[in-house]
């Protein structure tokens, strides 16, 4: 088993974020996870990657607890621009060169190349959605087990999501999974294997997309509207 | 890894400290110039230069002292508690790594910012015997017969050197503590930095009463500084643990 949370809970004051969570993820998959604002997904991510503690609980990836062991195997996007914009790109290549030792410097330059971005180019100078398309490329160019993508296609324009989607079913190995948190659920729904609908911090329904197309004759997309009608 | 960490703290902030430095020398050439280049019959226009410029001295060593603290502090909050900390704190390296190489670099640009303020002391004084002159001072109150002097240098020297490493260990920890509240966390880091002192000054003014009733009236100033640095020490020691294990364990990025 890739990820294993158990009784997994997480309170910001009074507040429930995440409400005892079980989930178990199995490697070689693309998982949606999927919810309205507020539901949880974020902090679920960012309990997974390091950066939250969780008020109770166990979360283990690679039956590891969460520490410098699993961020040696998590690659992380979060939603928001984390590099330093005194960067050049060549300069964030360099960064996660020293740092992970599973980062293909080869990888990341062809995808640059791919979408012209030049590695000369300075992170200050870069529209967002460009600064959101060299983040994506490094993270994607990390041979990791566990990639963790908080709306990677939020803020780039349709055009370039096709080719956000492309990279990350092609530059992910089968021992590896992906959970991708989105709005867009109709622009990933053909890339995911599974999904996970939370709601107010709980997961509602955690299954195969085929699954779902089979039982309930409808798209991810169509369910979630169902499940999450105002 | 904790080289490579050094590393870009210090690429990150080579520039800012690079012009500060280029400034200070420009200023202190330009001083020199108008000083040699000033009329010789306007009456004390010389004095109330080299008066002038001995304060600026002053004042800019001050200042860029003020400087290393404010910049580390903002360099220290923007990649440790705002988005650059997405980064950081998904490094596969120790917290404690983090913190030390904030630590390090910000003494890195302490000890260029002394070289750049005897640069500018020598640039006003046109010459650098200033250095030598000092340098025999210094040695000769070690050295000298003069036991109190000898000493009181050598705690001031301490005490000067161990400043940005107190203030910063403050600092960390006061963002340490803000990082436990679930709301307006910088604004409890400020209140937590406030009332650290406020601790810090009611333990220090107790602990040190208490142990300058026991020292010899000759040794009171000596022994009150070596024992001010002391504690400040052992509270900053801490402060950076304190601060290491609630990131490490507690550490909640908004």
């Amino acid at each position: 088993m890739l990820l294993e949370c158990n009784k997994l809970c997480k309170y910001y004051g009074d507040k429930t974020a995440l409400n005892n969570i079980d989930l178990q993820l199995e490697r070689g998959k693309i998982i949606g996870l999927l919810g309205p604002n507020g539901s949880g997904k974020t902090t679920l991510i960012k309990i997974l990657s390091g950066i939250l503690t969780p008020s109770g609980g166990e979360v283990k990836i690679s039956d590891k607890n969460i520490g410098i062991e699993t961020k040696k195997i998590v690659s992380y996007l979060p939603e928001r621009t984390y590099l330093s914009d005194w960067m050049t790109v060549q300069q964030t290549l360099n960064f996660f060169k020293d740092f992970y030792e599973d980062f293909s410097v080869e990888t990341a330059l062809d995808m640059l190349q791919k979408l012209d971005i030049q590695t000369s180019e300075k992170l200050r100078t870069m529209s967002k959605g460009t600064r959101e398309k060299v983040q994506l490329i490094l993270v994607m160019s990390r041979n990791a087990e566990l990639y963790l993508l908080d709306e990677p296609i939020g803020g780039v324009d349709p055009a370039a999501r096709d080719y956000i989607l492309k990279t990350i079913i092609s530059n992910f190995n089968e021992n590896a999974s992906v959970i991708i948190s989105t709005h867009l659920i109709s622009d990933v729904e053909n890339i995911l294997d599974d999904v996970i609908f939370l709601k107010y911090g709980d997961i509602v329904l955690h299954s195969a997309v085929d699954e779902i197309r089979e039982q309930h004759g409808k798209s991810v997309d169509a369910l979630f509207r169902e499940v999450f009608a105002c | 890894m904790l080289r490579k960490l050094i590393k870009y703290e210090i690429l990150a902030d080579y520039k800012k400290y690079g012009i500060m430095g280029i400034a200070v020398i420009a200023l202190a050439v330009l001083a020199l110039i108008s000083e040699k280049t000033a009329p010789p019959y306007v009456n004390g226009y010389s004095n109330f230069i080299s008066a002038v410029f001995a304060m600026s001295s002053v004042f800019t060593i001050f200042s860029a002292s003020i400087l290393l603290i404010v910049l580390s502090t903002i360099r220290f909050y923007k990649s440790f508690l705002k988005d650059e900390g997405y980064l950081m704190h998904t490094l596969p390296v120790h917290t404690w790594q983090l913190i030390a190489s904030k630590l390090i670099a910000a003494y890195i640009w302490f000890l260029f910012l002394l070289i750049i303020s005897a640069v500018y002391v020598t640039i006003l004084k046109g010459n650098i015997t200033w250095i030598t002159d000092f340098s025999e001072d210094f040695i000769d109150g070690f050295t000298g017969e003069n036991d109190y002097l000898s000493q009181f240098m050598m705690s001031s020297l301490i005490s000067v050197l161990l400043t940005p490493f107190s203030y910063l260990a403050h600092i960390y920890f006061s963002f340490a503590l803000g990082n436990l509240f679930s709301k307006n966390k910088l604004t409890m880091s400020v209140v937590m930095f406030l009332a650290i002192n406020f601790a810090e000054r009611v333990i220090t003014s107790v602990l040190l009463s208490a142990y300058l009733a026991s020292v010899k009236d000759d040794m009171t100033l000596t022994a009150m500084t070596y024992s001010n640095t002391l504690l400040s020490v052992i509270l900053s020691v801490i402060y950076l643990i304190a601060a290491e294990r609630i990131f490490a364990k507690k550490l909640n990025l908004e």
